[in-house]
C-alpha cells in the first residue's frame, strides 16, 4: 500500500463536493420532491373527492332514473287506462254512430222502396194504358177495315 | 513499443497495469518506471478521473435542478428524484433527524463511489491504449475506488465527521468520557477502556476504505488476469461474466458505504 498525497487532494476535492451538494444540488431537489409529493397528494385528494362526487352523481342518477321510471310507469298504466276509456268511448260512439246511419240507410231504403214502387206503378200504369190503348187501337182499325172493305165490296 | 513489449509478457502485463501515472509533487514531473519513498506524489489517474467523475454527478444534477418542473418532470428529473428518495429514505430510516450535510454527504459517497466503481466495467485496455498512442502516457489506471489513497481518503473525511458530530452532539468531555468509561466503569479500566474504544472509533474509516478497495481491487485484478491470461478472442468467456457479477458489487459496494456513512453518523448523536 503506497499511501501518498493523492489522499489530501482526494480529501479536498471530496469536501469541495460536499459542498457543492449541499448548498446547490440537495436543497432545491429536496424542496422539489416535498413539493411535488404535496401536489401528488392534493391531486389524489382532488381525485378521491371527484371519485366520490362521481359516485354521488351516479347515485343521484340512479335515483332519478329509478324514479322516471317508476312515473314512466305510472303514466303507461293511467294510459292504459285512457286508452281503454278511449276505446270504449270510442266503441260506444261508433256503435250509436253506426245505429244512426243503420237508421237512416233504412229510412232511405224505405223512401226508395217506396219511390221506386211508384215508379213501378206509373210505368207499369203507363204500360197498361198503352197497352189498352193499343188494343182500342186495333180493335178499332179491324172495324174499321171490315167496315171499309165491307162498304167497297157494297160498292162494287 | 515499449508498451507492446510489455504487455506480451502476462507477469509484466499485470505490473504495468496495476502502476498509477504518478507526479512527484517536489519537482511536478511525472514519475516513469521509479519509485521515490516519499509521500508527496500524487496518482494522477486516480485523482483526474474520481475529479471528472464528480464534476460530472455534480453537473448531471445542478443541470436537472435548473429545469426543474413541478407539473411535467421530465425522464431525468424523475430518474435524480428516485435517487435522491432512495437516499433521503435511508437516511430517514437510519438518522431520524435531517441533517442537509449528512444528506448531501451520503449522495456524495453513493453516487461518486457508484460511478468510479463502474469504471471498472470498460474494458481494461481501451483507454490506457489511447492515452499512450495519443499521449504517449505509459501508465494508468482508469478505476479510482481501485485505489487506497482514494477509499482512504473518502474515509478520513467521514472519520472527521464522526469526531465533529461526537464533539458536537456530546461535548468534549462526553466525547472523551465515552472513550474513557466504557465498556468497564472504574478507574483502573480507563486506559484500557480508551485504547478498546479508540480501536473501535478508527476501525470504521478503516473498514470502509478497505472494504471498498479491496473489492474494486479483486474486480480489478480478475479482469487484469482475465486480459493478462487468455487470448484476446476467448477472454469474453470469463470477463462478461465477471462483468454482470461485477455490476452488483459495483452497486452494492457504493450502497454499504453509504449506508455505513450514515450509520457510523446515527451513531454520534446517541448517547451509550
Amino acid at each position: 500500500m503506497d499511501l501518498n498525497a493523492t489522499i489530501l487532494g482526494q480529501m479536498i476535492s471530496f469536501i469541495i463536493f460536499i459542498w457543492f451538494c449541499m448548498k446547490y444540488i440537495w436543497p432545491k431537489l429536496i424542496i422539489t420532491i416535498n413539493d411535488r409529493r404535496d401536489l401528488i397528494q392534493k391531486e389524489f385528494a382532488n381525485i378521491s373527492q371527484s371519485k366520490k362526487d362521481i359516485q354521488k352523481m351516479y347515485n343521484q342518477a340512479n335515483e332519478i332514473i329509478y324514479t322516471a321510471k317508476h312515473k314512466s310507469k305510472e303514466i303507461i298504466k293511467s294510459a292504459n287506462l285512457e286508452k281503454i276509456v278511449i276505446l270504449e268511448r270510442a266503441k260506444y260512439y261508433a256503435e250509436k254512430e253506426k245505429k244512426k246511419i243503420l237508421q237512416q240507410a233504412e229510412v232511405t231504403i224505405q223512401m226508395k222502396k217506396i219511390q221506386l214502387k211508384k215508379k213501378l206503378t206509373k210505368e207499369i200504369s203507363t204500360l197498361a194504358s198503352m197497352m189498352a190503348n193499343k188494343i182500342i187501337i186495333n180493335t178499332i182499325d179491324t172495324k174499321y177495315k171490315k167496315h171499309n172493305f165491307e162498304n167497297m165490296i157494297n160498292t162494287f | 513499443m515499449m508498451l507492446l513489449s510489455k504487455i506480451s509478457d502476462p507477469i509484466q502485463y499485470i505490473h504495468h497495469h496495476l502502476r498509477h501515472l504518478q507526479i512527484n509533487l517536489k519537482n511536478l514531473k511525472f514519475l516513469n518506471n521509479e519509485r521515490i519513498d516519499t509521500f508527496w506524489i500524487l496518482n494522477f489517474d486516480s485523482i483526474l478521473f474520481s475529479f471528472i467523475l464528480g464534476t460530472f454527478f455534480l453537473l448531471f444534477f445542478y443541470y436537472t435542478t435548473k429545469f426543474i418542473s413541478l407539473k411535467n418532470p421530465s425522464k431525468i428529473q424523475i430518474f435524480v428524484e428516485l435517487i435522491i428518495e432512495f437516499v433521503n429514505n435511508n437516511i430517514k430510516d437510519i438518522y431520524n433527524t435531517h441533517n442537509k450535510l449528512i444528506a448531501a454527504l451520503s449522495l456524495t459517497i453513493f453516487i461518486w463511489v457508484l460511478l468510479m466503481n463502474t469504471m471498472d466495467l470498460v474494458p481494461i485496455d481501451i483507454i490506457p491504449y489511447l492515452l499512450y498512442v495519443i499521449f504517449s502516457i505509459p501508465y494508468f489506471r482508469i478505476v479510482p475506488s481501485a485505489d487506497i489513497n482514494i477509499t482512504i481518503a473518502i474515509a478520513l473525511v467521514v472519520f472527521g465527521l464522526i469526531i465533529f458530530y461526537n464533539i458536537k452532539n456530546k461535548g468534549f468531555i462526553g466525547f472523551a468520557k465515552e472513550l474513557t468509561i466504557h465498556p468497564f466503569n472504574y478507574y483502573v479500566f480507563y486506559i484500557f477502556n480508551l485504547i478498546l474504544e479508540t480501536i473501535a472509533l478508527l476501525s470504521k474509516p478503516m473498514s470502509l476504505a478497505l472494504r471498498l478497495f479491496g473489492n474494486m481491487y479483486a474486480g480489478e485484478m480478475i479482469f487484469i488476469l482475465i486480459a493478462g491470461f487468455l487470448p484476446w478472442w476467448l477472454q469474453w468467456t470469463l470477463s462478461v461474466p465477471w462483468a454482470i457479477f461485477h455490476i452488483l458489487i459495483i452497486f452494492l459496494q457504493a450502497f454499504i458505504f453509504m449506508t455505513l456513512t450514515i450509520v457510523y453518523l446515527s451513531m454520534t448523536s446517541k448517547k451509550k
